[in-house]
């Protein structure tokens, strides 16, 4: 298996989970320290690849984002940043790169959304979503305050997902895509 | 951890939103490193969260979480009374009786043509609680004047084996509307109990049934509820 280098999989990474990297600019609220945590991640994940501990090319996406979160959940808590690692310019110039294409995704992401909130017929089921993706609310509270029964809950949400995906899947995303990108690539 | 317990426990939008403890958390990681298929989920949820924050930010989101705006809905209403004044003169010329204003019987001979012959059943759905999905059941009502049967599967066993079944529309602000019930009905050998659908003048819309032991049963208490949804062929009512 050859190695994958940073700005490759950097731009791999943002063509498929670009969901994921504008996830991490809103919740980061910072474009430029979003982009050093999800460099800190690829890189990090890259030594793993290099190393032999991740077993498949494909499987590296999941690890870039456990990195991440990792590096956000830090960043949340106000712990000191590893000071051996540090930006990369190139991988950097990458997700700069990728960052037009996630922009290119908003006005689309949001029809979608649009598109499924539209899709419940009752309001108090939109604000149950409201509730629970944006606000981040508990579920029993927000049963609690909607008069809900936890399965009438649970319907809800799992509609939305369903949803979400099968607008994913509709737009060609399958699980496979990631690695056939890396083939198309040349890594593996 | 596997899937089933992540999809009950909503682990994948808990853990966007940072809410996993430590143990649970690395679990769901473990998971995701061996599982392309939950960094779909993922990928499903941030943008479900993107994309709710774009429109929050863009002063879209409110107007989404209000009732229909008053000029569409008016315009709604407009379309929806012009065809239920086309509809009643239809109901007039070719349905006939007590049935006219009944939405839910025990056998297909409570609904009647003018001439008095039973209504044919056009179709038979079973409603089951469907897991995970929002609906129970989807139904497709046929164009009157027909009636469709309903199979309901109770959560409770009655004994004696006698039911009684409720229909309700669900508002704009989720509040059920009771719009018929019927009694005294014998669970079939399947365990299943049967109603039949007059949607002569419901619209379509997500619905409640309730089934319930009918009264001096053992279930007398036990309700089983199913939200199902109905896509009508015939005029909305008023």
């Amino acid at each position: 298996m050859s190695t994958i280098d940073k700005r490759s999989a950097a731009l791999l990474i943002g063509r498929q989970y670009p969901g994921l990297l504008l996830f991490f600019r809103r919740k980061v609220g910072d474009a430029e320290l979003a982009n050093d945590l999800v460099n800190e991640a690829v890189a990090t994940a890259l030594e793993h690849l290099n190393a032999g501990r991740i077993s498949q090319p494909s499987l590296i996406a999941g690890y870039v984002f456990r990195v991440a979160m990792n590096h956000w959940r830090n960043h949340r808590r106000k712990l000191a940043a590893r000071p051996e690692r540090t930006t990369d310019p190139d991988t950097i110039e990458s997700l700069a790169a990728s960052k037009e294409d996630q922009d290119s995704e908003e006005p689309q992401l949001r029809s979608e959304v649009r598109g499924i909130l539209e899709e419940l017929p009752v309001r108090r089921d939109r604000e149950l979503v409201r509730r629970f993706y944006l606000n981040e609310d508990d579920k029993s509270a927000i049963c609690s305050d909607l008069g809900l029964a936890p399965l009438h809950f649970d319907k809800v949400i799992f509609r939305a997902r369903k949803r979400m995906r099968e607008r994913l899947e509709a737009k060609g995303f399958k699980k496979s895509d990631f690695f056939g990108l890396l083939l198309l690539a040349g890594f593996v | 951890m596997d899937r089933k317990y992540i999809d009950d426990h909503h682990i994948v939008a808990r853990y966007l939103a940072d809410q996993l403890p430590d143990p649970e958390r690395e679990a769901f990681e473990s998971c995701y490193l061996d599982d392309p298929q939950l960094m779909v989920e993922l990928e499903a949820a941030a943008r479900l969260k993107v994309g709710l924050m774009q429109l929050r930010d863009a002063g879209e989101l409110e107007a989404l979480m209000q009732p229909a705006r008053p000029f569409k809905r008016t315009l709604r209403f407009a379309a929806a009374a012009a065809v239920i004044v086309a509809a009643i003169g239809i109901v007039f010329l070719f349905v006939r009786g007590p049935s006219a204003s009944r939405m839910l019987g025990a056998s297909s001979a409570a609904f009647v043509d003018r001439r008095g012959d039973p209504l044919p059943v056009a179709g038979t759905y079973t409603i089951l609680h469907a897991r995970g999905g929002y609906l129970d059941a989807e139904i497709d009502l046929p164009a009157p004047p027909a009636t469709t049967e309903l199979r309901v599967f109770p959560d409770v066993e009655a004994n004696p084996p006698r039911y009684r079944i409720a229909l309700s529309s669900i508002s704009e602000d989720g509040k059920p509307k009771l719009l018929g019930d019927v009694g005294d009905l014998v669970a079939a050998d399947d365990g299943s109990v049967r109603v039949f659908l007059n949607g002569e003048r419901m619209a379509s819309g997500t619905y409640q049934l309730v089934v319930s032991g009918d009264s001096a049963t053992s279930a007398a208490g036990a309700a089983s509820t199913f939200l199902i949804g109905i896509r009508t062929h015939g005029p909305a009512p008023p």
